[in-house]
């Protein structure tokens, strides 16, 4: 990540007037003896860093082998509740914010300031697209029986509803809720008996992944900050964007893995 | 003098004054538009594969009356999503383009996972195995303590919450509307087809509670001085089990 540094942070008398894009005013940090070695060293240091993200996920990974292993109906009988159409939608969403991620990089590494931009909201538009659906057609019915209502799946459960809310934006649906990891699950209609266990996993492995989407989407609005305030970024200087770009793809990555292991087993 | 030291003031570089940096020097690469955009394409081909793939095995099973082996669709599904992820890294995330250190700490990462896995496999597989030994010292385990939801004072219930909840709604609602709302929330659209049911010819596991299973007491403890003959463990707990072993007893003597 760009060392905070008086010298080369480039917020200083030029943000009032200066001509000069932020880009071709930044100077490495002294300790270094080019820009090329300081650039390796702060991937090299994001690498590392990603590592010990895949570690963080490894565990669930291997938490999720475990309990499948034991318990395989009740994931079976658990991934079922879940939709794959959401799934395969949010993934289709987190790859083309892939996407244009890395078309921003490249935007921004030929000094195409505007397209560079463009593509940077349109990363951070699909991250807020996927945590959209997952809260309100996932998360939300699930832990609480509510949908919006225009839920595509709330027709079938139209003999259910039992009452809405926000002047009908939101329907209950009786006996639908209570889905929840652990403890706190209250569903009637389990069949399985280790289903809590199922929705412990899913919600660890969604959460975390979606936390992760928050932190990137975070990460994207400060690059998109700097470079509509002072062009930050340009052909010799990129290192935020590049990283904050691995980091996205990290997210990306992670969720390869988990729409399959999630959705798509039977 | 040709050591680094004695660069000429023509070629002096301020910012590498020992001439060191040139070792390091290489271009920054600038992946092409077209090969992202066909790796977002070949990215998103495979997640219809990955989707197709998990429909045809439903199919199949569905179809063709025949139970695929639980394998199948996880290798099928992993090999697809390491494929999709060994693009991304190389493509997307530039691990093709940029310094092999970087390689090198996501390889050593991954092995690190690689173990992590392979010896909770090994445990996981072997948990089933018990030396003969020490057979007689296994007990029947428990699930004492569980309660009901999450607050500290929700009452225990020392049963699966599973059961627990479904027994509070039926109690609430009655059998029959309980079963009028499970008809129609356990058949959600979303559910992956259609679920097979065991034929003549075929018998598919069928996943649920098994009946009694939660009801179980813990035996007493083996006694290995108890005369000859006594009831197994679990016989009198375990009614299913209970005929098959009254034969072996006698047969023992």
């Amino acid at each position: 990540m760009t060392t905070l540094d008086t010298r080369s942070n480039p917020l200083g008398a030029d943000v009032q007037g200066g001509a000069t894009p932020g880009w071709k005013r930044y100077i490495p940090g002294h300790h270094w003896r080019t820009a090329d070695e300081e650039f390796d060293a702060c991937t090299l240091g994001f690498w590392l860093f990603l590592a010990t993200e895949v570690l963080l996920f490894a565990g669930l990974f291997v938490g999720y082998t475990i309990m499948r292993f034991k318990f395989p109906d009740a994931f079976t009988n658990g991934s079922s509740y879940l939709d794959w159409r959401w799934g395969t939608l949010n993934t289709v969403v987190l790859l083309l914010s892939s996407y244009t991620m890395a078309a921003s990089i490249r935007a921004f590494q030929l000094d195409r300031q505007k397209q560079g931009k463009i593509l940077l909201s349109a990363t951070f538009i699909f991250g807020l697209v996927f945590l959209l659906i997952k809260f309100t057609f996932e998360y939300t019915p699930k832990l609480s029986g509510w949908f919006i209502a225009f839920d595509p799946a709330l027709p079938h459960y139209a003999s259910l509803i039992d009452g809405q809310a926000l002047g009908g934006l939101f329907k209950h649906v009786e006996g639908y809720g209570g889905k929840a990891p652990g403890q706190f699950f209250s569903y009637a209609f389990s069949e399985d008996p280790w289903e809590p266990l199922w929705w412990s996993i899913y919600y660890c492995a969604t959460g975390i992944h979606a936390l992760h989407v928050i932190i990137g989407m975070t990460l994207i609005a400060w690059c998109f900050r700097r470079a509509v305030l002072y062009k930050a970024y340009g052909p010799s200087h990129y290192t935020m964007v590049e990283n904050t770009g691995l980091y996205w793809h990290l997210v990306d990555l992670i969720w390869i893995f988990l729409f399959p292991l999630l959705y798509l087993i039977h | 003098m040709s050591t680094p030291h004695a660069a000429s003031p023509e070629v002096f570089n301020e910012l590498d004054p020992h001439g060191m940096g040139a070792a390091t020097k290489h271009s920054h690469h600038i992946v092409s538009g077209m090969t992202l955009i066909s790796i977002l394409m070949i990215l998103l081909g495979f997640t219809a594969v990955t989707v197709g793939a998990a429909q045809m095995e439903k199919w199949i099973e569905a179809s063709l009356h025949y139970e695929l082996p639980r394998w199948v669709n996880v290798i099928v599904a992993m090999s697809i999503a390491t494929v999709k992820a060994t693009l991304v890294l190389m493509f997307f995330m530039l691990l093709r383009f940029s310094n092999p250190i970087n390689t090198v700490v996501f390889l050593f990462c991954l092995l690190a996972f690689a173990l992590f896995l392979f010896f909770t496999m090994l445990d996981l597989g072997t948990r089933g195995m018990i030396n003969p030994i020490k057979a007689h010292q296994v007990e029947a385990g428990g699930i004492g303590g569980i309660r009901a939801g999450w607050r500290a004072d929700a009452p225990i219930i020392n049963q699966a919450p599973v059961v627990f909840w479904r027994d509070r709604k039926i109690a609430a609602v009655g059998i029959e509307r309980y079963n009028e709302l499970k008809n129609i929330l356990s058949h959600p659209h979303e559910g992956h087809g259609t679920t097979p049911v065991s034929s003549g010819n075929m018998s598919i596991n069928r996943p649920g509670i098994t009946a009694g299973l939660f009801n179980a007491v813990a035996p007493a403890p083996h006694d290995d001085h108890a005369p000859h003959g006594a009831a197994p463990h679990g016989a009198a707990a375990d009614p299913a089990h209970a005929p098959a072993a009254a034969p072996a007893t006698p047969a023992k003597h």
